[in-house]
């Protein structure tokens, strides 16, 4: 018999499998099925013994059953074929990008949080009223602002208007700047919402009064007693942040035209470079998986409720 | 002998549509050092926002009129920054959930010598020495293994042994105790009575209950609220024998044990009025055997121990 965890990461793992699957088939009758194949692939103004070369070598010739379980077994060799572009391997050559995704990612999580702790534990604290209310309408329209919104709007104030940061590339830090930003204030607004919610609500708890009858005052309430258990609860929050963020950054690198798999993704969509396409949504799909795994497992440790049975 | 606390016409009140609505309406009682007062009642008779209101710790939105007076210290009129140098040092409080009563996240030791260190200049060794030394006294089995527990792992009385033992850990004068064993099985509840009737060191003692064999069992005075006021009180032995409130009688008579003739429970008819109503007369006049149209005209002053004007003369059955 397996455990419950282990049943949860199993059916982790077949979701996984599953998403590779379904990818990779849709893209395998995308290809085959929208035209001639081998026309697509070898461009205009290809010769028509370059095209019939291209066919023979990519067993287009081959009846589609057969292709397809070709194109199974190298997916599962992580043989996802050259680029079309530059000829590279895919895989290798979408995670020489994978760094850079990763460090914008990294950068927007740190910028989120260093944000939308303090701003959501001091709304949840309850302030003055108004104070109050002006952060919440700031906070709900940021909420249902798109993140490529953000992002053109902070292109067009800091790069094109004051013409203090780039807007383009990663050409150093200056240029981290408004993509992280992006990022951030696209995940922002949910954490501090969140996290507002569950420093009040650790106010109407037993042990919030109990510390009350012990003499703890309004600092020690909130530091000793709200927020273990209010940022414990928002943990949850973060990981599922963690899966967003990447697709959020696949966006916003396209807008920042910022060198990482998102670039990637939609320069080799435009390009019909079907192997990189496939070779980015397998990396990303794993990417978020492993994330999700990993948060998991911090977030278990951190609880104790969840880290130790009855003594 | 010094008073452990003396609580002068306090009056809890919510706000409601129709204005403030008093669910405390004017208690006078005084504790004697190392007394045990039970405070009985239904639920809903202002029990519990009696015990809160006297630490200052009710609800944001009640008011609280007159006064709790503590080591000279007015707890009503008190700022907060002076009266929670009290809580938890001169009068603490014993909760009826010890689960949620206990923070989920920290450690027995950590939640326990917080409160030594704020109330005390003990250093860390001292007081880590000091929770130790609580743990024991309130007879919790291998308490160094305890110490790094956290409350789910300890069982529902081991847990109310904590929180005891945390209301304890400052020597205070006065520990209200409201309904404690009502979330645990009866035979730990037998225990934890114990531990209030012969474990609590020099404190005071009220224990908040709705049930008056729990009072007669661990104390020395009983206080019968209803709808708000105290409507008798007496020594233990008085109280069972000679009841004069017929409210008092009826608790009586609704437990098997004192009444063996009567052997199922006979709960009194009927319910104590809302927080909205507007009662003129005895509020428990619609549910009483005695009442008459003097009930009817004027509340019952609290004289001679009893607020009743037929107040019942003699022994129960
Ligand atoms: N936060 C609150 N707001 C309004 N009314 C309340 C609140 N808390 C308690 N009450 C009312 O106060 C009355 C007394 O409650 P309580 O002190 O808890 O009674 P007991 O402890 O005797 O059961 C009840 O009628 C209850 O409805
Ligand atoms: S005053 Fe009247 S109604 Fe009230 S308890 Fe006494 S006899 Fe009953
Ligand atoms: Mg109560």
């Amino acid at each position: 018999m397996l455990n419950r965890r282990g049943k949860a990461l199993w059916s982790r793992i077949i979701q996984l499998l599953i998403l590779l699957w379904s990818v990779s088939t849709v893209l395998f009758l995308l290809l085959r099925l929208s035209g001639d194949p081998a026309l697509i692939l070898a461009g205009e103004g290809a010769t028509p013994e370059i095209i019939e070369a291209i066919r023979i070598a990519n067993g287009f010739d081959k009846p589609l059953i057969t292709q397809y379980f070709v194109f199974i077994r190298d997916v599962i060799n992580l043989d996802f074929g050259n680029s079309l572009v530059n000829s590279q391997p895919a895989l290798s050559f979408v995670l020489q990008y994978l760094p850079s995704t990763l460090k914008l990612t990294f950068l927007a999580i740190v910028f989120n949080t260093i944000v939308a702790i303090p701003a959501g534990i001091w709304l949840g604290a309850k302030p003055n009223q108004r104070k109050r209310r002006v952060l919440s309408t700031i906070v709900s329209v940021a909420q249902g602002t798109p993140s490529y919104v953000i992002g053109l709007v902070l292109i067009q104030i800091f790069a094109v208007w004051l013409g203090w940061l780039p807007s383009i590339a990663n050409t150093g830090p200056g240029a981290w700047i408004l993509p992280t930003a992006t990022l951030a204030f696209a995940l922002a607004p949910n954490l501090i919402r969140v996290l507002a919610a569950n420093v009040e609500d650790t106010t109407r708890q037993d042990y919030y009064r109990t510390a009350k009858a012990n003499g703890a005052n309004p600092t020690e309430l909130l530091i000793k007693h709200s927020l273990p258990n209010a940022l414990l609860s928002a943990t949850s929050l973060l990981g599922a942040q963690f899966a967003f963020l990447l697709s959020g950054a696949l966006i916003t690198e396209f807008i920042f035209a910022w060198p990482g798999l998102g670039l990637i993704l939609v320069q080799s969509i435009t390009n019909l470079d079907f192997p990189t396409v496939q070779a980015t949504v397998f990396v990303v799909a794993c990417l978020v998986f492993f994330v999700n795994l990993v948060m998991d497992q911090v977030f278990r440790l951190a609880d104790p409720r969840l880290r130790k049975s009855q003594l | 002998m010094i008073n452990a606390v003396e609580v002068k016409n306090l009056k809890v009140s919510f706000p409601t549509p129709a204005g403030y609505s008093a669910v405390v309406r004017g208690i006078n009682l005084t504790i004697k050092a190392g007394e045990r007062v039970a405070i009985v009642g239904e639920s809903g008779s202002g029990k519990t926002m009696l015990g809160l209101s006297m630490l200052g710790i009710q609800p944001t939105s009640a008011k609280v009129e007159g006064e709790v007076l503590i080591n000279g210290v007015d707890m009503v009129s008190a700022p907060d920054s002076v009266a929670r140098k009290l809580r938890g040092k001169d009068i603490s409080m014993v909760f009826q959930e010890p689960l949620t009563s206990l923070n989920p996240v920290r450690t027995v030791s950590s939640q326990l010598s917080e409160s030594v260190t704020r109330h005390t200049n003990l250093n860390k060794k001292d007081a880590a020495a000091k929770v130790l030394e609580v743990l024991t006294a309130v007879g919790i089995p291998s308490p160094a293994e305890r110490l790094k527990a956290y409350p789910h792992q300890l069982s529902g009385g081991l847990r109310q042994r904590v929180m005891i033992a945390l209301a304890l850990i400052n020597n205070p004068q006065l520990v209200v105790a409201d309904e404690p064993t009502t979330a645990l099985d009866a035979t730990i509840q037998a225990q934890i009575l114990d531990l209030l009737r012969s474990g609590m060191g020099d404190a005071s003692l009220m224990l908040i209950t709705h049930d008056l064999a729990v009072a007669a069992d661990v104390c020395n005075r009983i206080v019968v609220m209803y709808a708000g006021n105290i409507v008798e009180q007496g020594p233990v032995a008085e109280i069972l024998s000679t009841p004069k409130h017929p409210y008092t009688r009826g608790l009586l008579a609704a437990i098997p044990r004192f009444d063996p003739a009567r052997p199922a429970l006979n709960p009194i008819p009927g319910s104590p009025p809302q927080i909205t109503e507007i009662v003129s007369g005895c509020r428990f006049a619609s549910r009483c055997n005695y009442a008459d149209h003097v009930c009817q005209a004027a509340e019952p002053a609290f004289e001679n121990n009893v607020a009743c004007f037929h107040p019942v003369i003699g022994a129960t059955r």
